[in-house]
């Protein structure tokens, strides 16, 4: 089995593996950092619940090999809280009630997240428009569009993990939902 | 499904590239954005045992401007155009036509050379290459070449790029004086493909007379192609008379229309004439606001 | 999935008729053929493989060419694996004078299971007609040479 070695950061910290060419970033995230909280859906590059930061950008980690991500900065739903405290997305989706099973939750903030960083105060078009690629199939849409703005209203941009260095082991103790 | 194992190689210029693909011949396969290909890899309907990865070649990414026309490199992502200040002053409907795409995340990472030479048959970019005159530069094992839209796409997911070529750039001359551009487009609302999709140019003299026009169009047949006998209907008249229901009549006749389980050739047939009708009547809207450009999906 | 259309050939019916039914001209024509062996009353042990943008269709099941009415018409059917899935399908293909020429109709419906099938469906029918278009274009070419070795 040929490997090739990665390193990149996740959630602030810093990750080197040997890994082999088809292993997926999903799967890396998932199965090899035990970060289970990006999900597998559709495994066709539809439905977002894979979505994770890669480099500042929202991208479906299933259809992103783990090594095109190496020398990259990777940003998980693991790494939005900190300090114990639920980043205003996570509590947007707490407050408006934006999950129901919770699946397509940790692609839907980060793909929020993406489009929040760009524009602070979306209106729900744009919103909408921003999260075509994530499927929901319980809430209806309604209570994550709410999500949404309860986030804008309520100080987006406040730094998750990715830039405050905490370890993985710390943010799964927080407890993130999803 | 986890793909079948390969060679994974990250060259970090264009002859390393090229001299992998003469090397592996038809067992290796390029790597741009990943979204046509990685499924299909994951599925297995797809093998490489060499996968060349274009992402770490900086030579194809970005967007310059010089002597009246953009050169896009291939990797360039549809995102970066579809952000691109630059773009949105030059060629407006570049950026309006990526917006168009997929979903934010296929934006990302898919990359325009990778759409145009997948000649995905319900692809946007390739109707929107058509309508612009746009030439795709090609390097191979024995050097460049330069192949002109018109000619690129050659049938079903088939492009005038041979296996051991890659796609490096394109270019696109930007139309000066009273022109107006429109990509209109009416999308899967699952997949966000084009069901049809037609991108037209128009250019008019200073009394709205029709000097020039280039209409393209995508998902209606096999690949993206122009219709030019609606095109030559139009030059000469006043688009505001009734040159352009005729033409929009007009502009599937040569298409050998797809029927699915989605839309009938006979839908498509119909929404090829009303796509057109619209993308004029917004290129002609785009001409005389002096605006240059409009998109618009339907789903 | 449902593909209709048709193909003009120039040739009397008669001809167009026994080329399509020929086992050599249908070796020749199908795509990608490695077996193609006669089992008896028109049945046939197919093995095809070929391929389009680097995807791999392969088919390995039986191709049945049933009911002739020479030169009217006759049936095609086809059943087996399918690129990790399974097609079965049934067309009718009916012969049609135009002048010295003759129109081909085909009429079928295939339904394809498996990966392609689920991944492919918006690909499928393009696909198909396009291996349809090359089948006929082939036997086109066979019938021309056919008819050029019994003139001379």
């Amino acid at each position: 089995m040929v490997t090739y070695p990665i390193t990149m950061t996740v959630n602030g910290t810093d990750r080197t593996d040997a890994v082999e060419g088809r292993l997926l970033l999903v799967d890396y995230l998932r199965n090899v950092l035990g970060l289970t909280g990006t999900h597998v859906g559709c495994n066709t590059s539809q439905c977002g619940a894979c979505t994770v930061l890669l480099n500042d950008q929202a991208v479906k980690s299933c259809t992103v090999f783990a090594v095109q991500a190496s020398g990259g900065i990777v940003l998980t739903i693991e790494g939005m809280a900190t300090d114990g405290k639920l980043h205003p997305l996570q509590q947007g989706f707490w407050e408006e009630h934006g999950l129901q099973c919770g699946f397509c939750t940790p692609g839907m903030i980060l793909s929020s997240y993406d489009l929040l960083k760009h524009n602070p105060d979306p209106s729900e078009v744009e919103i909408r428009h921003a999260l075509e690629g994530n499927l929901c199939r319980c809430t209806g849409y309604q209570n994550i569009v709410k999500a949404v703005q309860y986030a804008a209203r309520n100080g987006v941009l406040s730094v998750p993990a990715e830039e405050s260095a905490q370890t993985v082991g710390a943010q799964e103790e927080n407890g993130v939902a999803g | 499904m986890i793909t079948e194992a390969f060679e994974f190689h990250t060259p970090e210029d264009v002859q390393s590239a090229v001299a992998l693909l003469s090397e592996h011949g038809p067992e290796a396969k390029v790597l741009a954005g990943g979204h046509s290909l990685v499924p299909l890899m994951r599925l297995r309907l797809t093998t490489p045992s060499v996968i060349v990865d274009l992402n770490r070649i900086p030579q194809l990414c970005g967007i310059t401007t010089e002597n009246g026309s953009i050169t896009i490199g291939a990797m360039t992502t549809h995102a970066t155009i579809e952000h691109s200040a630059e773009l949105k002053a030059m060629l407006p409907v570049l950026p309006a036509a990526a917006t168009l795409i997929g979903d934010p995340m296929v934006r990302n990472r898919g990359t325009i050379g990778g759409s145009l030479v997948h000649a995905d048959p319900a692809g946007d970019w390739p109707a929107v290459a058509l309508a612009l005159d746009t030439q795709l530069q090609l390097v191979g094992p024995h050097g460049e070449r330069t192949v002109r839209a018109d000619d690129f796409f050659v049938d079903l997911l088939t492009s005038a790029v041979e296996p051991d070529e890659i796609l490096t750039n394109i270019t696109i001359p930007v139309p000066t004086g009273r022109v107006g551009i429109s990509y209109q487009k009416f999308a899967h609302p699952a997949s966000g493909y084009a069901v049809t999709g037609v991108a037209a140019m128009v250019m008019l003299d200073d009394a709205d007379v029709c000097i020039d026009s280039r209409i393209a169009i995508t998902g209606a047949g096999a690949m993206a192609v122009r219709a030019a006998e609606s095109e030559a209907m139009l030059r000469g008249t006043d688009l505001n008379g009734g040159s352009i229901d005729h033409a929009a009549e007009a502009a599937g006749s040569g298409i050998d229309f797809l029927g699915d389980i989605y839309a009938s050739e006979e839908y498509r047939e119909q929404l090829v004439r009303v796509y057109t009708k619209r993308s004029l009547i917004a290129a002609l809207r785009a001409a005389t606001s002096g605006h240059g450009a409009e998109a618009a999906k339907t789903i | 999935m449902k593909l209709t259309g048709n193909y003009t050939m120039k040739a009397p019916r008669a001809v167009v008729f026994d080329t399509l039914m020929s086992v050599d001209a249908l070796r020749s024509c199908l795509p990608g053929v490695e077996k193609f062996e006669h089992t008896g009353d028109g049945r046939y042990e197919t093995r095809l493989r070929a391929g389009l943008a680097g995807v791999k269709g392969e088919f390995a099941g039986t191709i049945t060419l049933r009911d002739p009415v020479p030169p009217d018409s006759y049936t095609l059917a086809m059943e087996g694996n399918f690129s990790g899935g399974f097609v079965s399908g049934l067309g009718s293909i009916r012969l049609e004078d135009l002048g010295a020429q003759t129109r081909v109709e085909y009429s079928g419906d295939a339904q394809v299971s498996g990966p392609l099938a689920s991944v492919g469906q918006r690909l499928m029918a393009p696909a198909a007609k396009m291996v349809v278009g090359k089948f006929f274009r082939c036997m086109e070419a066979q019938i021309e040479s056919r008819t050029n070795a019994a003139g001379r």
